[in-house]
This record gives structure tokens, C-alpha cells and sequence, in this order.
């Protein structure tokens, strides 16, 4: 009996052992596992002989990987690259199309990806940002949801005490506007904040000079940035110097000045002032949040421990707040459908993922970000495919160039090192080409997209490498299906001249195209949506006359002058009325809890404080009862709710309807006197939700925020530059505060910048897409045009009119887009409309939208092909048949 | 630089090539190493060296007969040249000097311990 070691292993040893050394050692292996069966039988034998095939796996026995001499290795690369270059200068035209379609697709998709890089890396520059968590609010009161980012004074040291997962906490509160004074300078400052004296500690915004952790320490201490400090200090070092702090004009040292935050930051300030200066800090309550809280945790682990013990403590402290506030015991509350506490929100996640109330800068979006990525790669793909679709098309041109090659020895794997390292240079040239684009229009894309980006970023040596990258794998996938195709040619019927095969073979080419622009149609429906939307938010109905009214932001600081300041401004004829109050849309924010008189009925609203000239200013539409007057005394005491409120509370009628506030120190019982139309006063995503408005008088100044924060002007319409200049002329001499103002249907404007942002981009990048796609086609029609010449030319001699000619051209390449827009249309009316579900006043998608961006797409691409098609067609037929 | 290249396990199997004289192929090699110094020799280990002694021109290799037990693989014997030979005895002259050299006191205080 014979045995055989084991197949596998044998095979494997045949594999890779060198040739010259296989026999002989197969021999010495046979033998000694011959006499091994002999001796320890079969089994121990095939192990015996594994191992030595396992250890015979080592330098010295294994085959060199290339297994026959590649001495001219070199040569023929530098003979590849110069084949490629004569080819790029032979066919100027297709080579033209090739390099500029893909330098355009390359120039946006980098653009893209470099404005998604920066989007994601939001935060990430702060030390131990992945343990870094944001404390925020989340809960349902009276049927209303609410999740914001603030929290509550008590926790953070809450939770440094009492739970040791957390290694620190902070809590910054933003004190938005302050008036701030040095010398003869002062300016309102934005973008003050409050915080614990450990704020430069645990976060990474180094100090320029001062100390991290002193600086904060202590009241009325303050650290600036650096622009800040320039600003009021040109060149003199401002460290130790004193700064006078809002109306009242506090002294307040600087002890510190900080690098101005990096732009990817979500915490961007200007001032951050000690936590001692502010009361607020101070307050004990678990239900008022109103201040950022930041844990840093021993691990990222930590956070669903913290949580845990975070909702044991907020369920300890907040029961006695509540019976105090509300009068309700914590199972009543809840009973009740209520439901109230505190998340944690990781740092890396607030920029992206983030979509609370009151956050601190404008959150990107992680879908949008989505979206535009899938943009970029769809345009480098459109590009590609042109790259693809040109080569195959042309591959009769190359063809004999494969036969001589192959027939003198070329193995097919060299020919592809051949194509791939002609779509390489392609790639490469068509990245520099890229670059020069993206320099060139740098500045248009950084306000396209709302970004700071400097160029010099894409020279940095990680981008230069990614970008590297990039070339290599864009010229790989381009160059891979042209290099698998012609390769394949078998030289004997390339050399017989039997090709053309590059003509026939075009279904994958046919659906290549389909694919381009079915892409393109769906962006052009994409961005038609958009626009669509935008429009219709615009010009939708909010409640109230948008026009001609200016906002004077920081009205409070006319403190005891306001009455005067508005007395003048009904003096002058160019200043219809004018309205002080807390808020105006879209951002009215205060919210307190009411209830409905004589009831437990209780309900979260939305709270304004006004004047008796609100209405007339604003044009609100009054749906029963009347606005406050002043010929009625008793409205200090007195409430106008809107629909949304009227209808939650559960209120018939008004006669003789209150509703309580328990903001003030003790309850305050309002006479319901009127119920306004509803009108938005924030974003157009939600619906409107039940808010209230009260006079700015008396105890109700208790319920927001500052009673006398905003003052509305009417103005006469046409040219507002001579009224502005008068109103700040009569703001000068009242308030010592600079004059800040801005266009109510501005403001509304840019609560929709992220979607016309979007808009805009899918916009361009539609066109973008259609013109790389219609160069592909054109440079198909073009070759098409060419290898048909002679069949036209016979129909022609046989009596086809020029008119029938065209015709046929063109029927083949509007069947493709026909088929791409039946495609498209689905999807693409799909996509938008969920995109549309996201808001609550939205625009329907009709067919004649859908079927607009076919026919665009159609009659560009038909008006690129025609041009060539009527050339050929009007070719007279002699030029072409004489050549036989 | 040394002027011949021997390695220890190197130096072994052209000695054992020596011993075997007209005999020395693959298996008896491996077979009279283990015999002689009791140690295991892998295949690897063993072709990798007699590779590398005939890259150096130490040995050189013609092909013999085929047996059934071989698979039909035929063998490859192997012989040591004259550049071989010159390293083995710069190889014993090193080692004997050094031996040479040594103090005998260091030899005897060895037989000791």
C-alpha cells in the first residue's frame, strides 16, 4: 500500500518553493515520510511532514515573487508613460474632455471632503475630548417636549462630590450682551461668558499670559482673547488692567488673556469672566437651568454610570423644588405625564448630532454632511465614468497597439500596468489641474459654505498626502475597467483587423451614461426642491407683516430713558410705531409655566412681554377679544394668549377666564382679555407652539428673561439708510451704548441659512454634475459621429434628409436619458420628500417639478450632442466614401 | 570582515558532508547530524543552509538517481569544494589557536567545578 502525504500541504511546498530547488527536496521530503509511515505510522508521518513543509516556508527556499528577469523593468514604464503622453497629444480633444471633466469632478469633491473634514472635526482638539460630556435638560411638561443643552447651577457640584466616576466639572453661562468700557473705548460684547475658575483647566484654550488656575478666580475678574484685547488695547499689555463692566459700570480686572478659540470650536468667546462675579452661579435649584455644566469622566465608559447616578440625585433634590414650585408631590407630577431630568451629551457630538434648544453656536448637521459626501463621490463618479466610457469607446484606436504588443510578448498583466499608469497620468495632471481650480475659487467656496478655510491647509503634508491618495485611487478605478477591457483583445483578429468590437459591445457603456444622468437629474431635482421650499417659507404667511420693521437689539440699556427715547421717535414721521419687548421671532425663548384659572390644568408656554403699541407694530391679527390698551389700567394685570395656548388650556370664551404665572414670589392671576392668531415665532420646522404675551409692567417682568430687551420700529417704507441714520442720531442721546440693530425679515431669514446653504450647493453641484456628464457625452457623440460616417454618408447617397440624419443620432442617447429620468424621478421625488417631512410647513413635490428637471437635463444634453450631430449630418457624403 | 563566512550550524553540515563523502544528499545528512550530535534538524533549516554553502561556492551539487521511495524525485548529492575545504581549516586553524591561547589553569579550574 501506498501512501501520499497530505495534497494540500504538497501542493502549497510546489507553490512556493523556487523551482530549482523543488524536485530534489520534494525527493529528500517523500523519503523521509515514507520511512516515517514505516516507523510511526500515517498519522504521525502527515503531521511530521506538515511541519517540515512549514518550516521550509523561509527566504531561502521560496520562489522570488516575480519569476522571470524584469531587468527592463524601468524602460518600459518610462515607454508606458510615453505612449500615454503622445496619446494625450494625439487626441487633443478627447484627452481635453477626459482632463477637465475629471479636474472639475476632483476640484469639487475636495472641496467637499475638505469641508466635511472640517465640520467633523469639530472639538476634537480639546485634551480628552472623547470623555468630555455636556450636561443637558430633556423632559415633557403639560404635553410639551422640551431638550436643551442648558442644565442647572447645583449639579456640577453635585456630581464632582458625590459620584467618582467624574474626575471634573465646569459650568459656563453666557452672558450675551455686555457693554464694556476701557478708557474712551467700549464696545457691546457677544459672545461673555461666565465660568468656574477650572475653565482653562478643563478645556484646552491656552492662555497667552496669566494663570490657568488662578485667573479665574475670585469677582470681577476677566479673561480676554486676544483680538478682544486688541481691540481695546492696540499694543499696550492689558494683563492687570481694569475694565468697567455693563450699565452699573463694575471695575473688573484683567487677569488673563487666552488664545482666541479655534474656529472649530463650539465655545466661542470673546470675554470669560470669573463665576464669582455672577449670583446665578450660586443658585441651589435643580429645576432653573440655565448655564452649561461640562464632566470630564475617568473613562468614556463612565457616561451610562453617570447617568444612573446623576438621575438618583436629580430625583432626590428635585422633589422638594418641585412641591415648592408647583405644588405637586414627584408621583403626582409624573402621574401626570410629566417628566423631567438630565442627560449626557458626549463633547464630540454636540457639533453634528446636536439638535437642542438654546445651544451656543449653530450646530451643523450630521445628515446634510451625509449628503454632501454622497454629492462628492457621485461627481468624481460621473467623471470617472466619462474616463471609462471614452476609453472602451475608443479602444479601436488602441487596439493594434495591444496586438503588436501582445504578439511580441506583452503579458496581459504588463498591458494593464500600461492602461493603469496612462489613467494615472490622467489623474495626476488632472489633480494639479484640480488644485489651480480649487485656488481659484477658494474664496467663492468659503462663503458658499459659511466657512473660514485658508489654503494653506490643503498644503499641509497630511492633506498633500490624502490628496496623493486621491489621485492614485481616482486614476486606479478610472483606468481598471479600460485596462480589463483592452487588454482582453486577442491579437489574431486585432492584427487581421477584425475590431470594431469597441462599437458593439456598449451595454455597459449605455448604462454607464444612464447612471450619469440619472445622477444629474436627480441633483436638478434635488436643488429645484430646495429652492422650492425656500421660496415657499419665505413667502409664507408667519402671523405677521415681516417687512420694514428694525430690531434694536440691546434696548434694555436705555434704562430709564426708554419711555423718552420712544416718545421722540413717534415725533418723527419716518417711525410709524414702535414696540418695546423681551423677544421678537424668531427667537422667542422665555418659557413659564401657567395655568388655566380655577383649574390643576397646567401648561409650558412661550412668553413675551410687550406694549400697548405691540400690535400696531408688529400687524398681528387679533381672533378674538382685543390687545392691550392703555385706556384700560386694570391690563397690567391682564394676558393675551395665542391659539395654539387658547386651545391647550382648554379655555370657552373669555369672559371671565385667568390664568395664574408662578414666576413672581407669589402667584399672579391674569385676566384673559384677548386670543391672537396664530403666528411663528420661531423656526418653521415645528409648529406653532402655545405661547403668551403680558404687558412689561409690574410683577410680569418676572417672567422672562429682561422685560425691555428688544424695541421693534415700524418704519415707512422705501429707502431704511436715511431712517437708520436718524434712529441711531436719537438713540445716541439716550443710550451710551453702541447702536445694534437689524431687519426683522432678515433675522427670520437666517433661521433658514443651513437650508439655503444645502440649496446652494446641491444647486452647483447639480450644474456641475450635468456639464462633466454632457462633456462625457459629447465626447461619445463626437467618436460615435466619427465611426458612423460612412454608414451616414450611404444613407445619405441613397436620399436621407439632414433632418432624418439628426434624428437618428439623437434617438439612441435620448432613449438613455429617458431611461436615466425614469430612474431618477422615483428616487428622487423619494429622497426630497422625506428631506420635506422634516418641516412642518412644507411645499408638495408636484410632477411638473420632476418632470422640469427631465426635460432640463434632456434638452442640455440634446443641445451638446447636436451640435455634432449636425455636422456629420450635413457632411457632404463624397468626403467620406472617396477613401475606398 | 572574516575571510571565509562559516556559521556554526553552517560549519556542521559541511562537516557532516565530509563525513558522509560520496554519500552526502538531503535525507543522510539530516539523518547523520541527528545521529551523531543528537539534535533534531528540521528541513527547513537544513536546505536553507546547504543553499546558502552552495551560494558561497563551499559545496557543489550534482543530481543522482531517482528511487521509488523518492517519488521519482531524484537526489542531489553534494560535495565539498576546494574554496570549502581552505574555509574548514581557516575555520580549525581560528578555533585551535584560540584553544591554543587559552591558560591551562583556566582548563584545569573547568575540571573542577
Amino acid at each position: 500500500m501506498k501512501y501520499l502525504p497530505p495534497k494540500l500541504f504538497l501542493r502549497f511546498f510546489r507553490w512556493y518553493c523556487h523551482p530549482k530547488l523543488r524536485n530534489h527536496i520534494e525527493g529528500d521530503l517523500m523519503e523521509i515520510f515514507n520511512e516515517r509511515i514505516k516507523t510511526g505510522g500515517k498519522g504521525g508521518a502527515d503531521r511530521k511532514f506538515i511541519i517540515d513543509v512549514l518550516l521550509l516556508f523561509r527566504p531561502g527556499i521560496i520562489k522570488p515573487v516575480n519569476n522571470f528577469n524584469d531587468s527592463n523593468r524601468r524602460d518600459m514604464i518610462a515607454n508606458y508613460l510615453k505612449v500615454g503622453f503622445r496619446n494625450i497629444l494625439r487626441y487633443k480633444v478627447y484627452s481635453s474632455i477626459n482632463l477637465f471633466g475629471l479636474a472639475i469632478g476632483m476640484a469639487a469633491s475636495l472641496l467637499i471632503f475638505l469641508y466635511m473634514a472640517d465640520e467633523l472635526s469639530y472639538d476634537r482638539f480639546q485634551k480628552d475630548s472623547d470623555r468630555i460630556f455636556r450636561i443637558g435638560s430633556s423632559g415633557r411638561f403639560q404635553g410639551n417636549e422640551f431638550k436643551d443643552a442648558v442644565s442647572s447651577p447645583p449639579i456640577a457640584a453635585a456630581l464632582s462630590q458625590n459620584v467618582p466616576e467624574v474626575e471634573s466639572a465646569v459650568r459656563l453661562f453666557w452672558w450675551r450682551m455686555m457693554p464694556m468700557r476701557y478708557g474712551d473705548k467700549s464696545f457691546v460684547e457677544k459672545e461673555t461668558f461666565v465660568a468656574d475658575s477650572n475653565f482653562f483647566q478643563f478645556f484646552s484654550f491656552p492662555l497667552i499670559s496669566g494663570d490657568p488656575r488662578t485667573a479665574l478666580q475670585g469677582t470681577n475678574k476677566v479673561v480676554l482673547t486676544e483680538s478682544t484685547a486688541k481691540r481695546y488695547f492696540g499694543t499696550e499689555n492689558p494683563l492687570g488692567k481694569i475694565m468697567l463692566r455693563g450699565e452699573g459700570r463694575y471695575a473688573t480686572e484683567i487677569t488673563g488673556i487666552a488664545q482666541d478659540p479655534p474656529p472649530n470650536s463650539h465655545i466661542q468667546f470673546d470675554m470669560v469672566f470669573s463665576g464669582e462675579t455672577l449670583d446665578y452661579m450660586r443658585n441651589d435649584h435643580w429645576s432653573n437651568t440655565g448655564l452649561y455644566t461640562y464632566v470630564k469622566t475617568r473613562s468614556a465608559a463612565d457616561a451610562s454610570s453617570v447617568k444612573h447616578k446623576l438621575d438618583a440625585l436629580t430625583e432626590k433634590n428635585m422633589g422638594p423644588e418641585l412641591e415648592a414650585i408647583i405644588g405637586l408631590s414627584q408621583q403626582e407630577f409624573k402621574a401626570n405625564g410629566n417628566s423631567f431630568g438630565f442627560f449626557l451629551q458626549p463633547l464630540l457630538d454636540i457639533h453634528l448630532k446636536s439638535n437642542l434648544g438654546s445651544e451656543l453656536a449653530p450646530n451643523g448637521n450630521i445628515r446634510y454632511l451625509f449628503i454632501f459626501g454622497a454629492i462628492a463621490t457621485f461627481i468624481l463618479l460621473i467623471a470617472v465614468i466619462n474616463f471609462m466610457n471614452l476609453s472602451t469607446a475608443r479602444s479601436a484606436t488602441r487596439a493594434k497597439e495591444v496586438g503588436v504588443r501582445k504578439s511580441i510578448g506583452a503579458l496581459r498583466s504588463k498591458l494593464m500596468v500600461q492602461f493603469l499608469s496612462e489613467s494615472m497620468i490622467y489623474s495626476f495632471i488632472s489633480t494639479v489641474l484640480a488644485l489651480t481650480i480649487i485656488g481659484l475659487v477658494f474664496p467663492a467656496f468659503n462663503s458658499l459654505a459659511g466657512k473660514n478655510l485658508k489654503f494653506s491647509i490643503i498644503t499641509q503634508p497630511a492633506v498633500l498626502v490624502s490628496i496623493l491618495g486621491f489621485a492614485f485611487v481616482t486614476g486606479l478605478i478610472a483606468g481598471s475597467y479600460p485596462a480589463f477591457y483592452l487588454t482582453a483583445f486577442n491579437p489574431i483578429h486585432v492584427l487581421k483587423g477584425k475590431v470594431a468590437s469597441g462599437l458593439k459591445n456598449s451595454s455597459l457603456r449605455n448604462s454607464l451614461v444612464v447612471f450619469q444622468f440619472m445622477i444629474s437629474i436627480a441633483l436638478i431635482l434635488g436643488s429645484m426642491v430646495v429652492y422650492t421650499q425656500l421660496k415657499y417659507m419665505q413667502n409664507i404667511d408667519l402671523g405677521f407683516d415681516k417687512e420694514n420693521i428694525i430690531v434694536v437689539s440691546n434696548s434694555w440699556s436705555l434704562g430709564g430713558n426708554a419711555d423718552a427715547f420712544k416718545n421722540e421717535l413717534s415725533r418723527h414721521r419716518e417711525f410709524i410705531s414702535a414696540s418695546f419687548t423681551s423677544a421678537l421671532p424668531p427667537r422667542i425663548t422665555d418659557s413659564n409655566l401657567f395655568r388655566k384659572g380655577g383649574s390643576e390644568q397646567d401648561l409650558l408656554l412661550n412668553i413675551a412681554t410687550v406694549d400697548y403699541e405691540h400690535l400696531a407694530t408688529m400687524h398681528y391679527t387679533m381672533s378674538a377679544g382685543r390687545f392691550f390698551s392703555a385706556e384700560f389700567p386694570t391690563d397690567s394685570a391682564a394676558i393675551v394668549l395665542n391659539e395654539a395656548a387658547y386651545r391647550q388650556l382648554g379655555i370657552e370664551g373669555l369672559e371671565g377666564q385667568t390664568v395664574v404665572n408662578f414666576n413672581a414670589p407669589k402667584p399672579v392671576t391674569l385676566k384673559l382679555i384677548g386670543v391672537v392668531k396664530d403666528f411663528n415665532f420661531e423656526n418653521l420646522r415645528s409648529t406653532v407652539k402655545p405661547m403668551a404675551m403680558v404687558l412689561g409692567l409690574g410683577s410680569n417682568v418676572w417672567m422672562v428673561r429682561e422685560s425691555k430687551n428688544e424695541i421693534a420700529v415700524r418704519i415707512a417704507s422705501g429707502d431704511p439708510t436715511a431712517t437708520i441714520e436718524k434712529l441711531e442720531n436719537i438713540w445716541k442721546k439716550y443710550s451710551s451704548s453702541a447702536f445694534e440693530f437689524s431687519f426683522l425679515d432678515q433675522n427670520i431669514e437666517a433661521m433658514f441659512r443651513s437650508e439655503q446653504r444645502m440649496g446652494r450647493i446641491v444647486f452647483i453641484f447639480a450644474g456641475l454634475a450635468i456639464i462633466i456628464a454632457c462633456l462625457g457625452l459629447f465626447g461619445l457623440a463626437n467618436y460615435l459621429g466619427e465611426q458612423r460616417g460612412k454608414e451616414i454618408s450611404i444613407r445619405k447617397v441613397l436620399g436621407a434628409s439632414v433632418t432624418q440624419v439628426i434624428m437618428l443620432l439623437l434617438k439612441d442617447f435620448t432613449l438613455l436619458i429617458g431611461v436615466a429620468f425614469l430612474i431618477a424621478a422615483p428616487l428622487g421625488w423619494y429622497v426630497m420628500s422625506a428631506w420635506l417631512d422634516g418641516f412642518a410647513y412644507r411645499t408638495s413635490i408636484n410632477g411638473w417639478l420632476v418632470l422640469s428637471a427631465g426635460m432640463l437635463a434632456m434638452l442640455t444634453a440634446l443641445f451638446t450632442i447636436s451640435f455634432q450631430s449636425f455636422r456629420v449630418a450635413r457632411e457632404n457624403p463624397v468626403n467620406n466614401l472617396k477613401g475606398e | 570582515m572574516r575571510k571565509y563566512q562559516l556559521g556554526e550550524f553552517e560549519e556542521i553540515v559541511i562537516l557532516t558532508i565530509g563525513v558522509l563523502y560520496k554519500d552526502a544528499y538531503g535525507v543522510s545528512i539530516k539523518k547523520e547530524i541527528e545521529s551523531r550530535l543528537s539534535r533534531n534538524v528540521s528541513m527547513g533549516a537544513l536546505h536553507t543552509a546547504l543553499v546558502r554553502l552552495e551560494d558561497k561556492g563551499y559545496i557543489k551539487s550534482f543530481d543522482g538517481e531517482a528511487t521509488e521511495e523518492r517519488a521519482g524525485r531524484p537526489k542531489k548529492y553534494f560535495q565539498i569544494t576546494a574554496l570549502g575545504k581552505k574555509a574548514m581549516a581557516y575555520s580549525k586553524e581560528t578555533r585551535d589557536e584560540l584553544w591554543g591561547a587559552i591558560p591551562k589553569v583556566v582548563l584545569e579550574i573547568k575540571g573542577v567545578a
